[in-house]
Order: structure tokens, then C-alpha cells, then sequence
């Protein structure tokens, strides 16, 4: 079910979350000079409960409300804030997960970390309870579609499988003339492919070349199979039938050339755009056909989206292999 | 409105019937499939589709359709465009996609409303 | 101030205003699945729940291969098919939401197919033509509502 699946989504966007991708976009900092006395009008005036002591990049403390409080009622004399403020101070670096902030949150009970950049120890920011909400609140908004490639980690299930050589082979049947189930190679393929967790562009491209491919063995083919092999750099889809063959190759792969019957045209098939919705899709396309034997369709998708290279499409109408 | 003004607010590409363009239209209706058009298109109706095969203008005459646009940019097949010279059925291509096409033709006032009185011959 | 001075500010407020009429319009804000069965007096035949979606992009088509072609995931669909490929084929593209026209309404187990897919059905009695007019209308003067 889509809507279970969504919410596993957001579980995992939640631990996916950065504190950076989350953290307040203005901060407010002390600097060390900054007198007791003023604190708690810069605390008050920005609605904050603690603010931190930055110099030169870096963070030297922090001083909250509860600082401030114990200066006042200690009667001290007023001084730099660097004399009071707080040196143990609980921070969180940049790249550190958003759920490390909650769980922060809840065993110190403080309002806000200031954020470190990891790689210089450079002041990076702030985050306040207020800003997780924020920061997941935003990351949702985000069209459910560049959810699906932000979350594509270009970890696939090659990366966890040892071996010299890993191919992954899918095999179907599909039965002629009956359309009602067309579609349904296509539609177990994309799931799987998402189970190997292929990039989505990669997935949308091979379900289109087989969901098409498919309808033709149905329509035209009598049925036939469709074997996908899918290895580390690319998906290879044969799909073959024994059906009456493709007179001129050439000829259907000009869109808009049709042989479809009138039953077919009604349900919205049988504009002739068919090879070449294949044709786009795919990085390689061969048609093998003869006539009163049958055909077979190769295709070929590169698995990484910015590596396709399109090759030429042909086709041979009299051998079948 | 006028044909003529259609294609000019629209920037509409005029491939046939560039003689046909003083017809008045106030309606439209957009399918892809034969069968539906013959059973709902209605006389004088602008018709909105993407195929461009020689049945398009046996249709659009058999219903008196007024034109056919064709959008996304297609463009109607070599003997489309001889067959609709000969019965004088303006074609206009338009680059806009349908629902944006649609949109603007009802901006302009044409609608798609089904319930008019059948037009006198 | 000069009249020619005036004529200019008169001109860049113009100028300025369209621009930004033209910039509100086409940054198609997403349109609720509610407003969308509102403006076509839609039946819902699913699902009561699901009418809080958003849309960001509305298609029609009546031709498999056209909908192939469409990319974004929150969209609606508006087809006067109901034979079960159409939800197939709107499923193999992440379409959302799927509006049939001419009053029609799929089979009950082509709307059972769409449940387990969890795509939005709605049906009006409108045509293509016209739900699509009434939607872009709708859009076009929400947008402009901004200022």
C-alpha cells in the first residue's frame, strides 16, 4: 500500500536528516565583549534561552537565561560575558543524524546546541527544538517525487552482494489476448526493481520500455515471455514471442505507424507510438523478427541515468535467434 | 469568435483551410478516440486532439466540426493534410500541451458545454 | 514630479505587475483534490479519505502511450477510459489521481485495482474539454488572487 509505504518513507527521511539540513537560518551570538548587563535584553528581544560566546569562527562558551540569573541574584559586579559564561558546552556537529538532536534534547533539557562544523571545528549555527520540527516539517513538503531521488542513495543491492559477478534474473509469462491483465509484468518488474533499490529514473524507464513491449506480445504477439537480466551496470530485457512476426522492421518504428485492430484503438492502444516510446527509453534496441516464426526484443538500460549513452536502434527481419 | 482571432491569440500554426477562418465557433471538444468524438462532437465544435491520421478529417466532416487542432506540436500526416484541403477542414497545430491548450480556448469563451440546441441546417 | 518621470513609473508598475501576474500564473501552485471534485461537481468513488492530495499537475488523455509520456507524480489524470489499463498505465507513472469524464465509472474490479495502488478515483459528468477548461479557469484566477 502506497500511504504504509509513505509513512516508511518519512521514518526514513527523519533518520536521513542532517542537523544541517534542519538548523536555524539566523542565529544570534554573543560576542566576548558583550556585558552581563545586556544579556538579558538580546535573550529576551530575540526569544531565545541561551545564546553562545562566538570569536573568530569559534564557539568559547554559552550563556542561557539560568546564567544570567545566578549573576543577578549572586550581586556581582557587571562584567564580560566571558567571565560567566558556561565552558562546558554541549554541542552537535553539522553531519551528525537529526535524531541525535531529539535524543540530545531530551537528556540534557536544554533549548538549543550550537552546531560545529566538523571538518574545522568552525561555529556552523544552531538548532532548537523549534527548528527539528521546522527542518522535517520542510523536508515533507518536498514533492513526493524528489523525495524518491533525494532518498536514492545510489546504494543498490550490488553494493551489498560479494562476488565477481552478480546478476539478478526475472522471469515471466504472459498470456495472449488476455489485456486485462496487461500491465502486469510491468507493474511486478518496477516493484522489484525498487526492491533493489535502482535509481527511479532508471526504474520509470525500464517499466515504460516493458509495460509496451508487453502489450504488444498481448495484442499482437499471442503471448509470449519476458526474461529481464539485471547485473551491476545495466538492465538487459528479452522479451520474445511466437506469434505472426513483423513484416518491416523499419516501418514500425516510425511513431505513429499502427496495424492495431479497431477493439484495441477503443481502449486507447494502437497509436503506433509503441517502439517508439521503447525506442526513447532504452540505450539499446534490437528487433528480431520473421515472418510466421515469431520476434524477439532486446533492450538494453544502462543503470546509472547520467551514463546512458543512447546507441542505435535496428533490427533484422529475417534471422531469429 | 472567429477562427482567425483564435490563431492570432493563440499563436496557433495554420496548415490547412487558411481559407476557413471567417467561421464563428463557440464550442469545444477534445478526444483522441474515433469512436467517442462520433458519439458527442457536436456541429461547428473545435476539436482538440493529438492524431494525425487520414480518419481524423472523415470524422471532423462527418460531424461538421468546424477545425482540429492538433497540440504538442504535432503535425498532420501528408495525405491528412491533401484529404482536409479537399473537404476544406482547417487543421492548426499548437505547441502547448492539451490541458494547457484547453485552458486558453476557455479562457477565450469557448466551452464545452454538451446541452445546446441541435443548430439548424 | 515631471509627467515624463511619471509616465515611466506609470509603465515599469505596469510592466511589473504583469510580470509578476505571469510569474504567479505559471508557478502553478498545487491545487487541493477537494477544490478539484468542488469545480467539477466530482463523484468520488475513491476514496473519502484521500481528498486532502495535493496536484500539481493536471493531464488528459484518452491514448496509453501519451500517458506514458507524463512525469509528475502529483498529478491528475483526465481520461474518458475506464478499462483496467488505465490505471496500470497511470500507475507505471506515479499518476495520483485519476478523473473519468462523461459520468463514467469504471468496473468494480478496475476500482479495486486503483485501491491497492492507492490512486484517487473521481468521475464527472462534464467532458474532457470542459472539466479541463474549469480547472485551468480555477487555477488561473486562484493565482492572480495572491496579491
Amino acid at each position: 500500500m502506497r500511504r504504509l509505504k509513505e509513512i516508511h518513507k518519512v521514518q526514513e527521511l527523519v533518520f536521513r536528516l542532517k542537523t544541517s539540513d534542519a538548523k536555524a537560518s539566523d542565529v544570534v551570538i554573543l560576542s566576548p565583549d558583550t556585558m552581563m548587563s545586556e544579556v538579558r535584553a538580546i535573550l529576551r528581544k530575540n526569544k531565545i534561552a541561551a545564546a553562545p560566546i562566538v570569536a573568530e569562527n569559534k564557539v568559547l562558551g554559552i550563556i542561557s537565561v539560568n546564567d544570567y540569573l545566578n549573576w543577578l541574584t549572586a550581586g556581582r559586579e557587571d562584567c564580560r560575558v566571558e567571565k560567566c559564561m558556561s565552558l562546558n558546552v554541549k554541542f552537535l556537529y553539522d553531519d551528525e543524524p537529526l535524531t541525535d538532536a531529539i535524543k540530545c534534547f531530551d537528556r540534557y533539557g536544554f533549548y538549543e546546541f550550537p552546531i560545529i562544523d566538523r571538518k574545522n571545528g568552525n561555529f556552523a549555527g544552531i538548532i532548537t527544538r523549534r527548528d527539528i520540527i521546522m527542518g522535517i516539517l520542510r523536508a515533507l513538503e518536498i514533492d513526493y517525487h524528489e523525495m524518491e531521488i533525494s532518498r536514492y542513495s545510489g546504494h543498490t543491492f550490488f553494493h551489498d552482494i560479494v562476488a565477481d559477478r552478480t546478476e539478478v534474473i526475472l522471469s515471466f509469462t504472459v498470456e495472449g489476448k488476455n489485456i486485462q491483465r496487461g500491465g502486469e509484468v510491468a507493474s511486478k518488474l518496477k516493484k522489484n526493481l525498487q526492491q533493489l533499490g535502482l535509481h527511479p529514473g532508471t526504474i520509470r524507464k525500464t517499466v515504460i520500455a516493458t509495460y509496451e513491449a508487453e502489450m504488444n506480445l498481448i495484442i499482437y504477439g499471442e503471448g509470449g515471455w519476458v526474461d529481464v537480466l539485471v547485473d551491476a551496470e545495466a538492465i538487459h530485457i528479452e522479451v520474445k514471442d511466437e506469434g505472426p512476426g513483423i513484416p518491416d522492421i523499419q516501418k514500425v518504428l516510425q511513431p505513429g505507424y499502427s496495424t492495431a485492430p479497431d477493439w484495441v484503438r477503443e481502449l486507447g492502444f494502437g497509436a503506433g507510438m509503441g517502439f517508439t516510446n521503447i525506442q526513447n527509453c532504452s540505450d539499446v534496441l534490437d528487433i528480431i523478427s520473421k515472418v510466421g516464426e515469431g520476434t524477439t526484443v532486446k533492450i538494453r538500460i544502462g543503470l546509472d541515468p547520467e551514463k546512458s549513452n543512447k546507441g542505435k536502434s535496428g533490427g533484422k527481419s529475417d534471422e531469429i535467434e | 469568435m472567429k477562427l482567425s482571432e483564435i490563431v492570432d491569440k493563440l499563436g496557433l500554426g495554420v496548415r490547412t483551410g487558411s481559407g476557413k477562418l471567417d467561421r464563428d465557433v463557440s464550442r469545444g471538444y477534445a478526444s483522441d478516440l474515433m469512436s467517442d468524438v462520433i458519439a458527442h462532437g457536436m456541429k461547428n465544435d473545435i476539436w482538440v486532439t493529438l492524431q494525425v491520421h487520414l480518419n481524423i478529417v472523415a470524422v471532423a466532416s462527418m460531424k461538421e466540426l468546424s477545425c482540429i487542432i492538433l497540440f504538442n506540436g504535432k503535425e498532420p500526416e501528408k495525405d491528412t493534410r491533401n484529404k482536409a484541403e479537399e473537404e476544406g477542414i482547417p487543421i492548426f497545430v499548437s505547441e502547448l500541451p492539451a490541458f494547457e491548450l484547453i485552458g486558453q480556448l476557455y479562457q477565450l469563451g469557448i466551452s464545452g458545454k454538451r446541452n445546446e440546441p441541435k443548430e439548424r441546417a | 514630479m515631471k509627467n515624463i518621470d511619471k509616465a515611466l513609473c506609470g509603465f515599469y508598475l505596469t510592466e511589473i505587475s504583469l510580470i509578476s501576474q505571469e510569474i504567479m500564473a505559471s508557478s502553478e501552485r498545487p491545487i487541493l483534490l477537494k477544490d478539484i471534485q468542488k469545480i467539477l461537481s466530482a463523484d468520488i468513488i475513491l476514496d473519502n479519505e484521500w481528498m486532502d492530495g495535493k496536484i500539481q499537475t493536471v493531464y488528459c488523455s484518452d491514448l496509453m502511450s501519451d500517458i506514458l509520456s507524463f512525469g509528475d507524480s502529483s498529478s491528475l489524470l483526465i481520461t474518458s477510459l475506464i478499462n483496467p489499463q488505465a490505471i496500470r498505465t497511470a500507475e507505471m507513472v506515479d499518476i495520483a489521481a485519476i478523473c473519468f469524464v462523461h459520468g463514467k465509472i469504471p468496473h468494480q474490479e478496475t476500482i479495486e485495482m486503483a485501491r491497492n495502488n492507492e490512486i484517487v478515483l473521481l468521475s464527472t459528468r462534464y467532458s474532457m474539454y470542459e472539466a479541463c477548461g474549469r480547472i485551468y479557469c480555477a487555477r488561473m484566477s486562484k493565482s492572480i488572487d495572491l496579491s
